[in-house]
């Protein structure tokens, strides 16, 4: 079954995208400018932080790898199987920079669940944001492939966090994948 | 601190059999409940001394439900001990980070459990 689903990522790639479709990561409520004064999930990929709400359903996984899948983009890492379910890894760095020298030591995280849960790979833990993020008035500057997925940015602690549309994200690459895979 | 009241949350009816069975001298009033969105409705109106609660679980799981309840004026001081079969060391940091006290790993000896108990 495995070896299946390695020479044959159609199915894993259409999830994928099916998933990304169904929409998983609620926009956080309230106008752009506004402070968040609730607990967040962030979770911290290169120099960028990325924000999470706090009722999603997120479990770091202590794996070293995603099993690969050939003629995919460099940063899709691959599949991993979370409890029965066949989930996408997509790694974030590698869609921000084409870096090749990933950090060696690096986590997965799973955001949500069963056939909406994605994984990317993060640096560290992720975190508990307990304070008040203030919104900043500019967004800082941006990978360009990452620019047109943030709707706003904010600090604390002197730390940037961007509130970014990672399901439209996933959407977008999973269809760039499943084009591909196509071709 | 005396523990009276004792909610514990599994979605796994052998495995809230299990921990009856390891609570079952303690004398205190157990509270069942099957998934995090019930937990918290009955943390709040119960106000257990402790929470046993499982991660993996259909609807709110164990971390979104540490993490609301860890959020919440009423109920962040009630202490909540995972009882889960993951456990690896990024569950255990994870865990922690939820604002769990302890992660008791699946399968258990009911000694450890009774060990949680008497360490409040």
């Amino acid at each position: 079954m495995a070896t299946e689903i390695l020479n044959d990522p159609s199915p894993a790639l259409e999830a994928m995208a099916e998933a990304a479709n169904a929409g998983f990561l609620p926009d956080f409520a309230g106008p752009s400018k506004t402070p968040i004064n609730q607990m967040v999930l962030g979770f911290r990929v290169g120099e960028f932080g990325f924000l999470v709400p706090v009722s999603l359903h997120c479990e770091v996984i202590e794996q070293t790898n995603a099993n690969p899948l050939p003629k995919v983009e460099p940063w899709f890492s691959g599949l991993l199987n979370i409890r029965g379910n066949i989930v996408p890894v997509v790694d974030l760095l590698r869609f921000m920079s084409d870096t090749d020298k990933p950090p060696k030591k690096r986590y997965l995280f799973a955001i949500d669940r069963a056939e909406k849960s994605m994984v990317v790979w993060i640096d560290g833990y992720p975190q508990m944001l307990t304070g008040v993020l203030q919104p900043l008035d500019e967004l800082p500057p941006l990978p360009g492939r990452l620019a047109r997925f943030v709707s706003n940015a904010y600090t604390l602690d002197g730390q940037i966090w961007l509130n970014v549309q990672l399901e439209q994200i996933f959407k977008t690459l999973g269809r760039q994948t499943s084009a591909k895979e196509a071709a | 601190m005396a523990i009276k009241k004792i909610l514990i949350c599994d979605d796994s009816a052998t495995d809230l059999e299990n921990l009856k069975h390891a609570l079952k001298d303690t004398e205190c009033t157990l509270i069942v409940t099957t998934d995090g969105d019930e937990a918290i409705k009955k943390a709040k109106s119960e106000r257990p001394d402790i929470i046993f609660m499982d991660i993996v679980m259909p609807g709110m799981d164990g971390y979104a439900a540490c993490r609301a309840l860890r959020d919440d004026p009423e109920t962040k001081d009630i202490p909540v001990i995972f009882v889960s079969s993951k456990h690896q060391k990024a569950d255990r940091v994870w865990a922690q980070m939820q604002g769990a006290k302890s992660l008791i790993a699946k399968p258990y000896d009911p000694d450890e459990i009774t060990a949680v108990l008497e360490s409040f």
